[in-house]
């Protein structure tokens, strides 16, 4: 059984021979380094232009998101007159029309409500 | 190799360098370390100024959003390693495998006492030559090999010791253990 608690040790003498066998590079071009270097913060400067790209892309879908919500919201806040509770009357009779006061019933107190929005002074907008 | 005055004798651990987005510290931390495994692995210099150069560029691209949770050595390791066999295959044309990188010593001078040494070490099974040539000659520590390879910690030390038992009970480099 192996001891798991410690590091095996190697002698020190068979180490270095074995770090012998695979010889150690000559030295690297002094200019190498900033050449690495330059192509590394290049690379690093397309990496940040990316992700800020990105988030401007996602920042212009999510407004887009807010403004064409709004403006399917406004446009379905337009006024409701009699003519369109008279509507309701006329689908509920064949049995369609929408339930407007949320009852869970569709009938005659929808027309009503319909009817009262209608009247309202701040120009029936639902 | 010259450079990186100071930079790195740097006291800060891998970490807080990637912490504080500070590459130059790394690259001159490390880069005499991916140049020799580098060298290792291609044996030849010019490749191995390639592979150094792509490593990093390789760092680079993950540097400005790497989260370390070990030494960057587990990073470097297989970037290195990968990189190596890319350039091998590309460059001349051999079928290589992962494996065949660790008994790919630099070629010898002339036939001394380390002849014996690397024919011993070739008759280790792969796994356990790897683990040798990574702890002796890479320098990693156990758990860095144990995260390089995905293997448990456990394995690698075992692994390691019974290497090193049967390098002991090899005729060949038996003199290495003898007081």
């Amino acid at each position: 059984m192996t001891d798991d608690s410690r590091d095996p040790e190697a002698p020190s003498r068979l180490v270095d021979d074995l770090r012998s066998l695979y010889a150690k590079p000559p030295p690297a071009p002094a200019h190498l380094d900033a050449a690495i270097l330059n192509r590394a913060r290049a690379q690093m400067l397309r990496h940040r232009w990316r992700k800020r790209l990105l988030w401007a892309g996602a920042t212009a879908a999510a407004a887009c998101v807010a403004v064409v919500t709004l403006l399917s919201v406004q446009s379905s806040s337009k006024p409701v007159d009699i003519v369109d509770a008279l509507k309701l009357a006329h689908q509920i009779e064949a049995g369609k029309g929408r339930d407007v006061n949320s009852d869970g019933k569709i009938d005659r107190a929808d027309v009503d409500a319909l009817a009262m929005m209608a009247v309202r002074l701040n120009g029936g907008v639902r | 190799m010259t450079g990186g005055v100071g930079l790195s004798d740097d006291p800060r651990s891998d970490r807080q360098l990637v912490e504080d987005g500070d590459f130059d510290a790394v690259y001159y931390r490390y880069r005499d370390w991916v140049a020799s495994l580098a060298f290792r692995f291609t044996r030849n210099h010019e490749d191995s100024l390639d592979v150094l150069q792509d490593t990093f560029v390789y760092l680079a691209s993950r540097f400005p959003s790497l989260h370390l949770t070990a030494s960057i050595k587990t990073l470097l390791y297989p970037a290195v390693r990968n990189l190596s066999l890319e350039l091998i295959r590309k460059r001349r044309r051999v079928t290589l495998d992962d494996a065949g990188l660790d008994i790919l010593p630099a070629p010898l001078e002339a036939a001394d006492d380390r002849g014996e040494l690397l024919a011993a070490l070739s008759s280790l099974p792969a796994t356990h030559r790897r683990v040798v040539v990574m702890r002796f000659v890479d320098d990693l520590k156990l758990e860095e090999i144990a995260q390089v390879l995905g293997i448990p910690l456990g394995t690698v030390k075992s692994r390691l010791h019974n290497a090193l038992q049967m390098l002991r009970a090899d005729a060949r480099t038996r003199r290495y253990f003898e007081i």
